[in-house]
């Protein structure tokens, strides 16, 4: 947790941790100087006024010191919260997919999602600076008792310490609890929320009135996760009353030895002062729970980095097709591809169809390199640009969403057919394509799909030399759908295009159809090929074609 | 206060124990803060040799040390499971509240989401909340306890309260100027966590890395994150400052009646004690003053954020009628002279659309990307109201009609659909809730979508153990709950197979068109780009540029030669050899 906070700024930290300390000393000052003042009662005025003005001092140090702080630890909050953040999103955004949808991952970043809910990771520095203020505070009261007899400060210091131990075991407990809930029941509890609450399944749990059925589903998922942790608090509690007992034998000793050995009041004053202040060696509650929290937060942090480890550069292979040998793969068990080999020469367009979950999309995956197959071997030729089903709706611009601040994206568009969705967007590339933004506006399924192509034409563009499109034209209407084919087979010839459709008119135009089913290559061949084989192409072609050819008659 | 009553019950019903405890909390804690009259009978005891004064005193300082731990700690266990339990009952009313607003309209609107996006950030501190009330009652107790002492000492003392006076209105700014800073930051707060949840998912991981989008993404999250925290930061920095001039102040004040009391005693006419008692109090002062009106201000944050909530809470409760839904159909729906926008935005969706659907029959949809046509769906089943027009069925507003009742008898599969991680049973009887446990009625629906991918008993979601699907497979679910309501008396079919394959497709054509021969004059809406589909419905209406371009029958259409025409052929030829 620290050298997080040290990451957010060095010099910044240092000072941050000496001037919490100084500010923590400014009370035992104030207390050494009200002994000064006392000493000078009942008539030494010189004596007095001198004892007053350093108390002066004491407090107005204190205070601005406070002032400072208080400005300093926001800042360096901040800072943990950002370093948090980045650490994970920037291995997140590098690793290997599959390492991202691994068990551990999955549970780790919802234990950290849920100490985010609750402060935002926000707090770590205002309460590393109680913590520091009250351990400098009860150092500087140690100081001062020990001027009376070294064994007091000694036998406070150690009443406190058996308290605070009671405490943090106390609440490391309940800490842990509350982590392992985190991980398992309460993602579940989080996961129907999300359900209840964001925009995805809005549309059907309105029509279907399913708010009173999932929030109370929610509810106890929630509830039973935390009952959990209630109750281990409440056990540990036991411990920390056996160590208040000590806390007040070591003050009835000090405090005890204090009335009976000294005579001034000035004594009197400063010692049982000290003795009250040296409670800051103890649990400080405001600050070591966020702490606690904050090296929790930390850990994961760092974790989650650990196990995201970057993705290996892809190995580029001058092949001039693209290779699947005896490729095997699945997923948790249950195998998709069962020893697929398929060739496709440089230029060719190649589709492919299938029915639904006989792999299409997992075969488009390895393509393009989101996963490895369990075995076999795939070479590629060069780069891969895709247009995916389940494509992101990034909340940033037009712009953005195309080109991701690069250049390009007026050509891509135009070629992917929507430049007309500008007339829609009020404020036209920097429209930010989401309802929720004050200067947005969010697009359609077929604009979206639109833009999620424009996405992949500028990829290639910028020298992919294969284009995978899975369902491009699933949500584009006839006109928009044509224009894309037409555009489709423009290039072919230069880049290899590769195209998983359901829309068997337009597949037909493709160099080569192949047919997946059970796992490997089912028929292979050009559309008339296929026809004449009278396979599985040919019923589910003739399936569509009907509807067309009845109307025709009728 | 209406804020304070709605906290108190909302913990009351959490935990009526631990909010009665935490109530009481305050009262025991004055007996710490007495330390300082302690203190004082000591000083006075040793000087007058008085054993009974420096016996008292001692118990009473080691009572006061060891009570006034166990009572923080009790305190703030309670405090902890209290928070927790309020935070989640505000949690789920906040969940309820939005998922059973009537529209969509908070998905839409840039302000709405503001507005949640703070209860969002804020809902540990609405948990907190009951706790701030007791931090804030014990502050006060606090400030009186000192007070009575500080007339002890001596009542000129009482002076000092008076500097504390500009606290409260410091205070006041202050929490203006984080407020203010809080609304700032919302939108780069939303946006970051947007992306930062893109970086952690699975299916955008895909475009990331094909793309190369890393770096990019990476440095949008850290200027986000500037962005949201440099007006926070800004705050922070006037909120310092003024506290500084404040406090500044105090130390001369607290200084000031030290004196005072010093000038009384070596005058002889205050006793030692009283000293001693003066400079313990004022330090106590300067937090025993502050701290209730820090404590109140910072009730006050909580309490913004209670508003928030009874704003969500409003708004919640605000139109739909109370009508009935009608048992049948026996007319038709009608929409007349309807018009839409988005809220807040000025370019017309649907304009002055007149439109007949008679009962019992079947409507296909069909019109370019952004022709208005999901808008309609959006519509009819009250997601939106229309902008202008209205929308009637057998002659009543739908408007009229209670919203829940109209939708009651409403099913629907859309484009967008949802992923349901339950059970495949619970997937697809979410769909019909009556039957969720019937696993007959739940098979049968699943029969008719050719949604037979899995066994009814199994999860889905890897996250819990389960299976994923392919996207055409989700969607066969999405269609088996969208036919597991029998009686319906609209069934909408929005892009109903856009992910599904050539037989599945086939098959779902023929379940949708006897799914029309049902009673109680049921309308069929379906929306697609598929002329295949289309061709069977009663009446098709070609929707362009916001309104109605042709309407009629497949054959009607086709004889037109219009619009219509030239798409059905245009596909029609895509099949010719």
């Amino acid at each position: 947790m620290k050298s997080l906070l040290w990451q957010a700024g060095r010099g910044r930290f240092v000072l941050f941790c000496v001037l919490a300390v100084l500010q923590g000393l400014a009370p035992a000052a104030a207390i050494a100087a009200s002994g000064v003042l006392v000493a000078g009662l009942p008539d030494d005025p010189e004596q007095a006024t001198l004892g007053l003005a350093l108390f002066g001092a004491a407090l107005l140090t204190g205070t601005v010191l406070s002032a400072v702080l208080d400005h300093e630890a926001a800042v360096l909050d901040g800072g943990f919260a950002r370093i948090v953040h980045e650490t994970v999103a920037h291995a997140a955004l590098r690793t290997d997919v599959a390492h991202l949808v691994a068990d551990r991952t999955t549970r780790e970043l919802g234990a950290l999602a849920e100490f985010e809910r609750v402060d935002g990771f926000v707090g770590t520095a205002s309460a590393l600076k109680e913590l520091l203020r009250q351990r400098a505070t009860g150092t500087g009261a140690a100081v001062v008792l020990a001027t009376f007899a070294w064994w007091a400060p000694i036998v406070m210091f150690l009443g406190w310490r058996g308290l605070s131990f009671g405490v943090r075991k106390w609440l490391d407990h309940g800490m842990t609890l509350g982590a392992q809930q985190g991980e398992t029941a309460l993602r579940r509890a989080r996961y129907l929320r999300g359900l209840a609450v964001d925009s995805p399944a809005a549309k059907e749990i309105r029509v279907f009135g399913l708010a009173g059925w999932l929030v109370p589903l929610y509810r106890d998922a929630y509830l039973n996760a935390l009952e959990v942790v209630w109750q281990g608090r409440k056990l540990g509690m036991r411990t920390v009353f056996a160590a208040t007992g000590g806390v007040l034998a070591a003050h009835l000793v000090v405090l005890t030895a204090i009335a009976q050995s000294t005579t001034s009041p000035a004594e009197i004053v400063v010692y049982a002062q000290a003795v009250l202040t040296t409670s800051a060696l103890g649990y400080v509650f405001g600050a070591e729970i966020p702490l606690a929290r904050a090296r929790k937060v930390a850990e994961l942090a760092r974790s989650i980095a650990r196990s995201l480890a970057p993705a290996p550069p892809e190995p580029r292979t001058a092949a001039d097709s693209i290779r699947l040998t005896n490729v095997h793969f699945g997923y948790a068990g249950t195998p998709v591809l069962k020893g697929l080999d398929l060739e496709v020469p440089k230029g060719q367009s190649l589709a492919i169809v299938g029915e639904n979950g006989a792999g299409k999309s997992t075969l488009v995956h390895l393509l393009a390199g989101i996963h490895r197959p369990d075995s076999g071997e795939i070479t590629m030729p060069g780069r891969v640009s895709a247009i995916v089903q389940r494509f992101t709706r990034f909340e940033l611009s037009l712009r953005d969403n195309i080109a991701f601040g690069g250049e390009g994206a007026e050509q891509a568009l135009e070629r992917a057919g929507g430049l007309g969705l500008l007339e829609d967007l009020p404020h036209g590339w920097a429209t930010v394509l989401s309802s929720s933004h004050p200067r947005g506006r969010d697009l359609s399924g077929g604009q979206w799909q639109k833009v999620a192509l424009a996405r992949a034409l500028r990829a290639v563009d910028a020298g992919a030399e294969v284009l995978v499109m899975d369902e491009p034209s699933a949500n584009l209407d006839v006109l928009a759908e044509e224009e894309l084919f037409a555009r489709f087979s423009e290039l072919a010839g230069e880049t290899t295009t590769i195209l998983v459709s359901h829309r068997l008119a337009s597949v037909k135009h493709a160099d080569r159809i192949i047919v997946i089913a059970d796992g490997r290559v089912a028929e292979d061949g050009t559309h008339a090929e296929l026809m004449a084989l009278q396979g599985k192409y040919a019923a589910m072609y003739s399936v569509q074609a009907e509807r067309f050819a009845e109307a025709g008659h009728a | 206060m209406r804020e304070i009553r709605l906290l108190v019950a909302t913990a009351w019903r959490a935990d009526r124990r631990l909010t009665l405890a935490l109530i009481a909390e305050p009262f025991g804690n004055t007996l710490v803060l007495m330390s300082g009259l302690w203190l004082a009978m000591l000083t006075n005891g040793l000087l007058q040799h008085d054993t009974r004064q420096v016996v008292t005193g001692v118990a009473a300082l080691v009572l006061g040390a060891g009570l006034g731990w166990q009572l923080d700690l009790s305190a703030s266990q309670w405090r902890m499971v209290l928070g927790e339990k309020v935070a989640h009952a505000f949690d789920t009313e906040i969940a309820r509240l939005c998922a059973e607003l009537p529209t969509l309209d908070h998905f839409e609107r840039a302000e709405h989401q503001d507005h949640l996006e703070l209860l969002r950030q804020r809902q540990g501190q609405l948990g907190n909340s009951m706790s701030a009330l007791a931090v804030t009652v014990k502050a006060v107790c606090a400030g009186l306890t000192v007070l009575v002492l500080l007339v002890v000492a001596h009542p000129a003392m009482l002076a000092l309260v008076l500097l504390a006076l500009p606290a409260l209105l410091i205070t006041k700014a202050q929490q203006r100027w984080r407020t203010t800073a809080e609304d700032a930051s919302a939108l780069a707060s939303r946006t970051a966590r947007h992306l930062r949840t893109v970086a952690q998912d699975r299916d955008a991981a895909v475009e990331v890395r094909l793309f190369g989008l890393a770096d990019d993404l990476e440095r949008r999250i850290g200027t986000l994150w500037t962005a949201q925290r440099r007006p926070i930061e800004h705050a922070e920095r006037k909120v310092a400052l003024a506290s500084l001039a404040q406090q500044v102040l105090y130390v001369a004040g607290v200084v000031a009646a030290v004196g005072f009391v010093l000038h009384q005693a070596l005058q002889g006419r205050s006793a030692p004690g009283d000293v001693v008692l003066a400079i313990y109090l004022s330090q106590q002062v300067q937090t025993a003053v502050i701290w209730p009106v820090q404590a109140v201000a910072g009730f006050g944050r909580t309490l913004h954020t209670v508003r928030r909530f009874r704003w969500l809470q409003d708004h919640a409760r605000s139109a739909s009628g109370t009508l009935p839904a009608p048992r049948e159909i026996l007319g038709g729906i009608t929409l007349e002279n309807v018009s839409f926008r988005y809220p807040g935005t000025q370019k017309w969706v649907l304009r002055n659309v007149d439109l007949t659907i008679p009962a019992g029959r079947a409507l296909a949809v069909v019109g370019a990307n952004g022709a208005g046509k999901t808008t309609l769906v959006k519509l009819l089943t009250r997601m939106y109201e229309p902008t202008e027009g209205r929308i009637t069925v057998d002659g009543v507003d739908i408007a009229d009609l209670d919203v829940h009742a109209w939708r009651h008898r409403l099913a629907a599969a859309f484009q967008d659909f949802a992923r349901f991680e339950f059970t495949v049973q619970h997937a697809v009887g979410v769909g019909d809730l009556p039957h969720l446990d019937d696993p007959a009625h739940v098979r049968d629906a699943i029969t008719r979508a050719g949604a037979d991918v899995l066994a009814q008993d199994a999860q889905l979601g890897t996250a819990w153990g389960g299976t994923d699907l392919s996207t055409g497979q989700w969607q066969r679910l999405a269609l088996a709950r969208g036919l597991a309501r029998t009686t319906p008396l609209v069934r909408f079919f929005d892009e109903p197979t856009a992910s599904l394959d050539a037989f599945t497709e086939d098959a779902l054509f023929d379940s949708m068109t006897r799914a029309t021969d049902c009673a109680h004059g049921m309308i069929t809406v379906l929306v697609t780009h598929r002329f295949s589909t289309v061709r069977s419905a009663d009446l098709i209406v070609v929707l362009a540029h916001g309104g109605v371009a042709e309407l009629g029958s497949h054959q009607e259409l086709l004889a037109q030669g219009g619009h219509y025409a030239r798409l059905y052929r245009s596909q029609a030829d895509a099949f010719a050899d």
